[in-house]
């Protein structure tokens, strides 16, 4: 990190002559990336992937978590087979996706057209091509959402919910009041864990669309990508992954600090009660 | 106790980014002692047949060839990260003619021109595509023997073109209204469309707009993309979207080639290297696919776009001679001919012009012609950049995101942008 720190503030380009001086260029790195359209659009594209494909991430996870909890035959099959798509290499899942949604061989088309809807550009229509993408994240991430929440639920003591079902409680109201609550320190953690992640984006993505049509899911990672190792201009590069960790940093601080404030005002709760 | 352990904590981070970053820096070729030439080239058919021959070398020279095979961006990595921090161990450069001329700027490669006048009987530079040779000179050097060859051309379906009564088409306007005629008359997808960003992109559509006199710049200082021909050229590709696959915006050259082959399209303009995937058994339109030229446009010109490899040899190399011997060696006509049979794709006229190879490969008649009309893209330090500056508008505007005319010029101030940069 302090060898990229220092990189950032250079013009540092693999690709120049052998042995070429490497000058130092003070903020102009961070001007560069601050003012470039490409950057920016590059930000707002992965906001646009990554805030519904954690928010989706998150709901499907708690219900997958509640219901791989309840006791049954073949649970731990089942749990196994539920991770699986977590366990597959993002290259591969990237391919996998691509043929699932061609217009022409794809999947998804074939079962749209059984039932008699017609086949769809998903991954050049510019209203359809972000989502395959939020789709394809939610697909391979959900699963290690519901394993943390499961770990939650195995953890948490039955006897608020013993007693809440003596009280009449519906399930509704037991899963309210008592476990989402008790699954709200986990679902934070979740959160700045799969913000981060999900951040990290690339591979599925250079292998499903390029980051078109367009820029339109030209997310940071290509960004990167494509200035750091296409271009080779690792000192650009450096200063964007610097402004990338300070926002992530600021993040993480924003979301364990608000953690941290309501894990005290619910032990206060509980003291009082 | 705390602060010790996140201590620790933080010094086996360190040791584990530490690691990760330097065995992602070290780039140093597999095997092969010092008196081995260490070959670094693209993984695929022609590397195949590259690794093939340096096994046939191996047996009758003293000096062994090792040949490491990577994919198309992982090459250029590899070889830059190399050279950049100064671990590079390959003799023989294997390259995209588009990325030569940084690899000149950059010092990586030997000039040539001497070995090549020592063996020029026995290398016979006539022999090569004339336009690899051109594209392979900088400054009047030859940096790169030709290795493997490919071409944009047309395919077409026989069959369908047969009952829908049209001629293969002839120039661009004939194309687009072949394409909808095809569609309309046999059902099937007029034709296919490479619109993935950013390569493949920009090959197709260069491939119409030169033959509109259309350029990428006038005199290599400013862009002249922003002009009525590259608009009229890109206008025409347009049209022919509504009668190519309804994802010609993600597709690649395989994914189009796939299409063709699979029986879904009825024409297709794509490179030369992708014919073999569609004459072969797997191929459901094997025994009706035919080969032409490209159309011309108003020009009366026929621009196929050209691609295909090169061989180089590094300037770092202790082995620069046994280097080029292979090079001149493994890119003769019977090695060539040799690795048709291993997925090959020759660069040489006597290759591509023999009645045998013609026959058994039916598409080498009019990859000649399109060899002869191909052009090049400009020879630049900084083509990756131009290619990351002009293709984003470009695919916003064929997805009706933005107008041409934003397109174009959002293209055009980008390009000079970039090449402000140079000067």
């Amino acid at each position: 990190m302090l060898v990229a720190l220092y990189l950032s503030f250079t013009d540092t380009n693999l690709s120049n002559a052998v042995g070429a001086p490497v000058h130092n260029v003070g903020l102009n790195n961070y001007a560069s990336v601050l003012t470039s359209t490409d950057f920016s659009s590059a930000v707002s594209t992965t906001c646009w992937i990554i805030i519904p494909a954690v928010v989706i991430e998150m709901v499907l996870g708690v219900g997958i978590a509640l219901w791989l909890n309840r006791p049954r035959r073949y649970a731990r099959g089942m749990r196994a087979v539920t991770l699986l798509p977590y366990l597959l290499v993002p290259v591969v899942i990237g391919n996998f996706f691509r043929m699932f949604y061609s217009a022409q061989f794809g999947q998804l088309n074939y079962y749209l057209s059984l039932v008699g809807l017609p086949a769809h550009a998903w991954l050049t229509d510019p209203a359809t091509v972000r989502w395959a993408v939020v789709a394809l994240e939610v697909w391979h991430t959900t699963p290690f959402v519901a394993l943390l929440c499961l770990a939650g639920l195995a953890g948490m003591s039955p006897d608020p919910l013993e007693a809440s079902m003596v009280d009449g409680a519906n399930a509704w109201q037991r899963f309210v009041h008592i476990v989402l609550p008790d699954l709200l320190p986990i679902l934070g953690a979740v959160l700045v864990l799969r913000a981060m992640d999900a951040i990290q984006l690339f591979d599925e993505v250079y292998v499903l669309t390029g980051g078109g049509p367009g820029r339109l899911t030209s997310v940071i990672n290509l960004y990167l990508y494509q200035f750091g190792f296409r271009q080779f201009q690792i000192g650009q590069t450096s200063a964007a992954v610097t402004v990338i960790v300070v926002f992530l940093a600021a993040l993480a601080l924003i979301a364990f600090s608000i953690m941290r404030s309501r894990s005290r005002s619910r032990e206060r709760n509980s003291g009082l009660g | 106790m705390n602060r010790r352990i996140t201590t620790r904590l933080i010094a086996a981070v360190t040791v584990l980014v530490a690691g990760t970053a330097l065995s992602g820096c070290a780039v140093s070729a597999n095997g092969g002692g010092s008196d081995t030439i260490r070959v670094i080239a693209q993984t695929g058919g022609p590397g195949t047949a590259l690794a093939d021959a340096a096994k046939v070398w191996n047996k009758s020279h003293a000096t062994k060839v090792n040949v490491d095979l990577f994919d198309y961006d992982a090459t250029r990595e590899r070889t830059v990260l190399g050279f950049s921090s100064g671990k590079n161990s390959y003799d023989v450069i294997g390259m995209d003619y588009a990325w030569e001329k940084q690899y000149v700027d950059s010092g990586y490669l030997e000039p040539l021109n001497g070995m090549v006048k020592s063996s020029a009987k026995s290398i016979d530079m006539n022999d090569y595509i004339q336009a690899y040779v051109d594209w392979g000179t900088i400054d009047k050097q030859q940096y790169a023997l030709p290795w493997f060859g490919a071409v944009y051309m047309l395919y077409y379906r026989k069959d369908l073109l047969q009952q829908a009564g049209v001629e293969v088409p002839k120039t661009w306007d004939e194309y687009a209204k072949a394409a909808q005629t095809l569609q309309e008359k046999t059902g099937v997808t007029g034709t296919t469309l490479i619109g993935k960003r950013d390569d493949p992109l920009l090959d197709e559509y260069w491939s119409i707009a030169w033959s509109y006199g259309a350029d990428i710049t006038k005199d290599g200082k400013h862009s002249s993309m922003d002009s009525p021909e590259a608009r009229q050229a890109f206008d025409v590709w347009k049209k022919v979207a509504p009668y190519a696959p309804g994802d010609a915006l993600s597709a690649d050259w395989p994914a189009a080639a796939a299409a063709f082959a699979e029986g879904k399209t009825a024409m297709m303009i794509n490179f030369s290297d992708t014919s073999d995937s569609l004459i072969s058994g797997t191929s459901k339109v094997k025994d009706n696919v035919g080969f032409a030229p490209l159309p011309a446009g108003p020009t009366g010109k026929s621009t196929p776009n050209l691609g295909g490899w090169g061989l180089g040899v590094s300037a770092k190399s202790t082995h620069r001679q046994e280097a080029f011997d292979f090079v001149a060696w493994a890119t003769a006509a019977k090695q060539q001919q040799a690795g048709l049979a291993n997925g090959g794709s020759a660069s040489r006229i006597s290759v591509l012009s023999n009645p045998q190879n013609q026959a058994k490969y039916p598409y080498y008649e009019a990859a000649l012609t399109n060899y002869k009309n191909a052009v090049f893209f400009p020879v630049t330090s900084h083509w990756v950049d131009w290619e990351a500056a002009m293709a984003p508008p470009l695919s916003s505007a064929l997805n009706g995101q933005i107008s041409t005319d934003e397109a174009f010029s959002q293209s055009s101030q980008r390009l000079d942008a970039e090449i402000a940069k140079e000067k």
